[in-house]
C-alpha cells in the first residue's frame, strides 16, 4: 500500500513535468492558447502563460522527489479543477480552441468530452496523492 | 519545517514556496531568453492591429470579436436577407452602390467602433464595396468578413432571425 502511494505520487509528478515541457519551450504559442481560451483579461494572459508552466514543472519535480509534496499535491489538484472548469466551459459554449494541455500545437489537441474525462482522472489521482500526503503529515 | 506543524499550515507554506519558486524561475528564464515575452501585452489591441493591416477577418476571428462584443456587425444584404437570418446584434444596412442617398444612412454608423461588414458569402461583393465606401467616408476601423453569413452559419455560430 505504501509503495502504491509512492508510485501514484511519482506518476502524478511525471505527468506534470511532461505537461510543462512544450509550454516551457514555446511561451509565445502557449500565451496565444491562453488568450484564445477567452477567460482572462488581456493583462493577465502573459503572466499566466509565463508562470503556469514553471508552476507545473516545480510541482511535478516536488512530487517526484517527495519534497514539499503536500503543497505540490494541493496546487496540482487546484490547477486540475481550474483547467477542467475552463475546458468544460469552452466545450459547453462550443468554442473550438486548442487544449494546450500537453502540447502547444494548435491542431494537436482538439478539446472534447474525452479531454475532460482524462483531466478528471488526473484530478482524481491528485486528490488521492493529496489525501495520502495529508495523512502522512498528521500521523 | 517540523512534522509537528498542523498539515494545513504546512500545506500553505509549501504551496507559497512552490508558487514563489515558479514565479522566480519564470522571471529569470524569461529575462534570459532572447525571445522573452513582455509581461504586459494588450492582446486585443495587437489582434485589432493585425486585422486592420489585412482589412479582413475570417469566421473564427469574427466570432472572437462578436463573442467579446468588440465589434458592431453590419449586414450589407437586402432587408429580406437580413430578416431571414443574420448574426445576432448585427445592424441592417442594405447597400446599393448605385444609390448615393445611402450615404446618410451609412454615416449613422458609429465611428469609434470596429465594424465587421458581411453579406452572403465569398461570391458576394457587397461587403467589400460597403467596407470601401465606409473607409472613403472616413471610417478607420472597418473589416470585411469575406466568408459572409454562409461561412458563419456553416461554422454553427449563433443566428438570429426576424421570423
Amino acid at each position: 500500500m505504501k509503495a502504491a502511494g509512492t508510485i501514484a505520487r511519482i506518476v502524478l509528478g511525471l505527468t506534470f513535468i511532461l505537461a510543462s515541457y512544450h509550454k516551457l519551450l514555446n511561451p509565445a504559442a502557449f500565451a496565444e492558447i491562453v488568450y484564445n481560451y477567452q477567460l482572462l483579461p488581456d493583462l493577465l494572459v502573459n503572466p499566466v502563460a509565463l508562470v503556469l508552466p514553471f508552476l507545473e514543472l516545480t510541482c511535478g519535480l516536488a512530487l517526484v522527489a517527495g519534497r514539499l509534496a503536500l503543497g505540490a499535491a494541493a496546487i496540482v489538484a487546484g490547477l486540475m479543477a481550474v483547467f477542467m472548469a475552463a475546458l468544460g466551459y469552452n466545450v459547453w459554449r462550443g468554442l473550438d480552441v486548442a487544449c494546450g494541455c500537453f502540447s502547444t500545437a494548435a491542431s494537436a489537441e482538439p478539446m472534447s468530452p474525452a479531454t475532460l474525462a482524462r483531466d478528471g482522472a488526473i484530478l482524481l489521482l491528485s486528490l488521492v496523492v493529496f489525501v495520502r500526503e495529508w495523512r502522512i503529515r498528521r500521523s | 519545517m517540523t512534522m509537528s506543524r498542523h498539515p494545513a499550515l504546512a500545506l500553505c507554506g509549501q504551496a507559497l514556496c512552490l508558487l514563489a519558486l515558479a514565479a522566480l524561475l519564470a522571471a529569470a528564464v524569461n529575462a534570459w531568453r532572447p525571445e522573452g515575452l513582455p509581461w504586459r501585452k494588450d492582446w486585443t489591441a495587437a489582434k485589432m492591429a493585425a486585422f486592420a493591416a489585412l482589412g479582413t477577418v475570417d469566421v473564427p476571428q469574427a466570432y472572437d470579436l462578436w463573442h467579446r462584443g468588440e465589434a458592431l456587425f453590419v449586414d450589407a444584404r437586402s432587408p429580406e436577407g437580413f430578416a431571414s437570418g443574420h448574426i445576432p446584434g448585427a445592424v441592417s444596412v442594405p447597400f446599393d452602390p448605385t444609390q448615393l442617398e445611402n450615404e446618410e444612412r451609412l454615416k449613422a454608423l458609429p465611428m469609434d467602433r470596429t465594424l465587421v461588414i458581411y453579406c452572403d458569402g465569398p461570391g458576394c461583393a457587397l461587403s467589400h464595396e460597403l467596407a470601401e465606401m465606409l473607409q472613403f467616408l472616413g471610417y478607420k476601423h472597418v473589416l470585411a468578413l469575406p466568408q459572409g453569413i454562409a461561412g458563419w452559419r456553416e461554422a454553427g455560430y449563433p443566428m438570429e432571425s426576424e421570423q
